[in-house]
C-alpha cells in the first residue's frame, strides 16, 4: 500500500521548502565572507520570535509578520557582523577562531533569548497564526502556511537569482565572492557590499523562522536544534552554490520525510532517528566528496546551457 | 546552612576534570593545531564505557546473575554492592577506567583519520561536531546500549564502602566523597604532568611546528600525519579518562552532560587561559569552574531566598557571561591570559644555565 506516499511526498516539498529558507542566507555567507556562520541558526530563532510577538499584535496577517521577521533578523545580523566578525575578519583569525566567535555570537544570543524569554513568559509557546487547509490535492489538504512558504521559497529565489544578474550591488557581490582583493583594487566598496549580504542572509533566516513557527513550538533553543541540519544542506550543495542549495534543501526535505517514512514502515527504523541520516551524509560528503553532490555543479552548468547564460 | 565543606569538595572534583580535559584540548588544538569541537564525543564514550561496564562488572564480580542494568532493582542492588563490597567496587572501578581510556584512544585514532582527509580548514571541526551529535542521539533514544534519556544511574562513589566500616574518621559522610576529589586530583596532577613533559620536548617542538606549518615540517622530514594521529590519540584518551572520573563522580551517565555546549565551554577555558600554555590551561579551567559553581550556589540561593524568582536565569546568565567573555577574548586579547610558552627541551634548559654563568 503506498497511501502514506502523497501526504509524504507534499511534507517533503514543504520542508525542502523551509530548508532553502533557512540555509540559503549560510551559502551566500559562505560565499562572500567565506565564514562558517554558526550563529546563522539564532536569526531563526529570532525571526520566529518576531512572529510570536507580533502575532499578539496582529494575529494572522503574515505579510507583516514576514516582512518584520525579514527586519528584525536582518538587524540582528547586521549587529553581529559588526561587533564580532569585523573586527576578527580585519585581524586575519584563522577559519577556527570564526568558527569559534560565531559559535559564542550565537550562544550569547541565544541565552539573552532564554532571560527574555523567561522573564516575558514565553519561552515555550505557540503564535497566532491560523494554520487553514485552502486547497486539497489526492486527498491531502494544502494550508495557508504550506502553499505561502512554497510562494515565499520560489519567489526568494527568482529574486536572489535575478538580484545577482542584473543589478549591480549583485554582480559586486559575485565579484567580492570570487576574488575580495581583486574586487577592491577594481572600486568596489566591500565593507558595503558585505553589509547587503549580512541582511539578506540573517533577513532570509529570520523569514525561514517565521515561516516555521506555526508548525512549532517556538523555543529559544529553536534554531540551535537545527543549526546542523542547516550545515548539511549547505554541504551538500556544495557550500557555495546556489543552485546546489536548492539540490541540498531537496535533499534533506526528502530524506527526513519521504525516505524516513519508508524506513519506517518497511523496516520499522523509529523516527526518533529522522536525523541520523543527515547527519551522517555530513560526514560522508565531507569525508569523500567535499565539493557536495556533483548533480549540483552539472545541474548548474545544464541550466546555465539551457537558458543560454555565459559564465563569467 | 550553607554546606562549605561540600562546596570544597564539589569545587576540587570538578576543577579536576575540567582541568583534565582542558589539558586534552590544549594538546589537541593548541599545540597540534586540530580543532576537536567533538571533546563532548569522546568525554562522553569515556562515561560510557564506565558505566556499562561498572554495572555489568559489580554484578559478575558479586556473583549475582547479570540483570538489565536499566531497571531500579538493579540499581538498588549495584547500590548495595558498592557500599559493602570493597573488592569488587574497587575492582570494577579500575577496569572500567582502563577501559575507557583504551575507548577514548580508539575513537581518538579513528577520528584521526578524518583529520588527515579533509579539504578546508573548518571541515574536521565539522565532522566531529556531527560525530558527537550522532553520539548524543544514539544513546539518548536506543535503550539496548545506554539507557535512553534516563542515562544510566547508580554508580556509586568507588570508596562509598567506608560508610559501612567502623573506621572514626573515614566513615563520616564527607569522608569518601572527599577521597575521590583527592583522586580526582591525583589524576589532573598526572594529566598536567604528562603534558607538561610531552610538550616540553622535541615531540612539542615538532607539534608547534606542524601546527604552524605543515608543509615546511613534513618537507623536513616529518611525519605529518603519525603526529597528528599520536596527538588525537593521547587528547582523547585523557579525555575518556575524564568521562571515568566524571561518572564515579556524579553517578549518573547521562547524555544531556555531553552536549556541544558543554564543549563550547572547554573552549572557553582553554582559549581563556592561553593558547599551548599548559598553565593557561589550569587558569582557564580554575575561572570557569568558579563561575559554574558560584551560579550553582546563586541558584540555590535565589531558590531560598527569592520566592517567585525563576532561578533557571541565573543558569542561563551562566552560558551568557561565558559566552561574552570568550567574544570579549577573542577580539581584545587573541592569545589568552597567559602568553604561550616556549618550548623548554632539557638541551635548552642548559643552554640557558650556560648564558646564565657566562659561558
Amino acid at each position: 500500500m503506498l497511501s502514506w506516499l502523497p501526504g509524504s511526498i507534499l511534507r517533503s516539498v514543504f520542508e525542502s521548502g523551509i530548508f532553502l529558507m533557512i540555509s540559503i542566507g549560510l551559502t551566500l555567507t559562505l560565499s562572500v565572507v567565506k565564514l562558517p556562520n554558526f550563529a546563522h541558526a539564532e536569526f531563526l530563532t529570532i525571526g520566529a520570535y518576531t512572529s510570536l510577538v507580533l502575532s499578539q499584535v496582529v494575529p494572522n496577517n503574515i505579510p507583516i509578520i514576514l516582512l518584520a521577521s525579514f527586519l528584525t533578523a536582518a538587524i540582528l545580523a547586521l549587529a553581529v557582523h559588526n561587533a564580532v566578525f569585523k573586527p576578527l575578519i580585519a585581524r586575519k583569525s584563522s577559519a577556527y577562531i570564526l568558527v569559534l566567535a560565531s559559535f559564542a555570537a550565537a550562544q550569547f544570543i541565544r541565552y539573552t533569548v532564554f532571560i527574555a524569554g523567561s522573564l516575558g513568559g514565553v519561552l515555550s509557546a505557540h503564535p497566532l497564526i491560523a494554520v487553514t487547509p485552502v486547497v486539497y490535492i489526492a486527498g491531502q489538504a494544502l494550508t495557508n502556511v504550506y502553499l505561502t512558504t512554497l510562494i515565499v521559497a520560489i519567489a526568494s529565489t527568482i529574486l536572489l537569482s535575478l538580484f545577482f544578474r542584473y543589478t549591480l550591488i549583485g554582480k559586486c557581490m559575485r565579484a567580492v565572492s570570487s576574488n575580495t582583493v581583486l574586487a577592491q583594487l577594481s572600486g568596489i566598496r566591500i565593507e558595503y557590499i558585505v553589509s547587503v549580504m549580512w541582511i539578506i542572509a540573517g533577513g532570509l533566516g529570520g523569514v525561514g523562522g517565521a515561516l516555521l513557527s506555526p508548525y512549532v513550538t517556538v523555543t529559544p533553543a529553536l534554531g540551535f536544534n537545527l543549526l546542523l541540519e542547516i550545515f548539511a544542506v549547505v554541504i551538500f550543495g556544495g557550500l557555495t552554490s546556489f543552485v546546489g542549495t536548492i539540490i541540498g534543501s531537496l535533499i534533506m526535505g526528502f530524506s527526513e520525510n519521504t525516505l524516513m517514512d519508508f524506513l519506517n514502515i518497511y523496516f520499522g527504523v523509529p523516527y526518533t532517528y529522522t536525523q541520523l541520516i543527515p547527519f551522517s551524509l555530513i560526514i560522508i560528503v565531507l569525508l569523500v566528496k567535499p565539493t557536495g553532490f556533483g548533480v549540483s555543479y552539472s545541474a548548474n552548468r545544464a541550466l546555465r546551457r539551457l537558458i543560454g547564460v555565459r559564465t563569467r | 546552612m550553607f554546606d562549605i565543606v561540600g562546596f570544597i569538595i564539589s569545587l576540587v572534583s570538578s576543577l579536576g576534570i575540567y582541568i583534565i580535559l582542558t589539558l586534552s584540548l590544549n594538546l589537541e588544538y593548541g599545540y597540534g593545531g586540530q580543532p576537536n569541537f567533538g571533546q563532548a564525543l569522546f568525554y562522553g564514550m569515556g562515561a560510557f564505557v564506565t558505566a556499562i561496564l561498572t554495572s555489568n562488572l559489580l554484578f559478575l564480580f558479586a556473583h549475582q546473575p547479570l540483570a538489565n542494568i536499566c531497571t531500579i532493582t538493579s540499581l538498588v542492588q549495584r547500590e548495595s554492592i558498592a557500599t559493602s563490597n570493597p573488592a569488587a567496587t574497587l575492582l570494577a572501578w579500575a577496569i572500567s577506567g582502563l577501559a575507557s581510556v583504551l575507548v577514548g584512544a580508539l575513537i581518538g585514532f579513528a577520528a584521526s583519520y578524518p583529520a588527515l582527509r579533509v579539504k578546508e580548514e573548518w571541515y574536521l571541526a565539522m565532522v566531529l561536531l556531527v560525530a558527537a551529535q550522532i553520539f548524543t542521539i544514539i544513546f539518548s533514544y536506543d535503550t539496548s546500549l545506554g539507557c535512553g534519556f534516563d542515562g544510566i544511574a547508580g554508580i556509586s562513589n568507588p570508596f562509598a564502602w567506608l560508610t559501612s566500616t567502623s573506621i572514626p574518621v573515614l566513615n563520616s559522610s564527607y569522608a569518601f566523597p572527599a577521597i575521590y576529589a583527592g583522586v580526582i586530583a591525583l589524576f589532573a596532577y598526572l594529566c598536567y604532568t604528562l603534558t607538561e613533559r610531552l610538550t616540553n620536548s622535541p615531540f612539542g617542538r615538532q607539534l608547534k611546528a606542524i601546527r604552524d606549518d605543515w608543509l615546511a615540517a613534513s618537507t623536513l622530514g616529518k611525519n605529518v600525519n603519525a603526529i597528528r594521529a599520536q596527538v588525537m590519540v593521547i587528547g582523547s584518551a585523557m579525555a575518556g579518562l575524564a568521562g571515568w572520573l566524571y561518572v564515579y563522580y556524579i553517578g549518573v551517565a547521562n547524555t544531556a552532560d555531553y552536549t556541544s555546549t558543554f564543549t563550547f565551554s572547554i573552549w572557553v577555558m582553554m582559549i581563556l587561559g592561553g593558547f599551548a600554555n599548559n598553565r593557561g590551561a589550569l587558569t582557564g579551567a580554575l575561572v570557569l569552574t568558579l563561575i559554574n559553581e558560584l551560579t550553582l550556589v546563586g541558584s540555590t540561593l535565589v531558590q531560598t531566598y527569592i520566592p517567585g524568582f525563576n532561578p533557571n536565569i541565573v543558569n542561563y546568565s551562566k552560558y551568557l557571561l561565558e559566552s561574552l567573555l570568550l567574544l570579549i577574548l577573542l577580539i581584545y586579547r587573541p592569545k589568552g591570559l597567559l602568553k604561550e610558552s616556549r618550548i623548554k627541551t632539557p638541551a635548552y634548559t642548559l643552554f640557558k644555565e650556560g648564558e646564565k654563568s657566562g659561558e
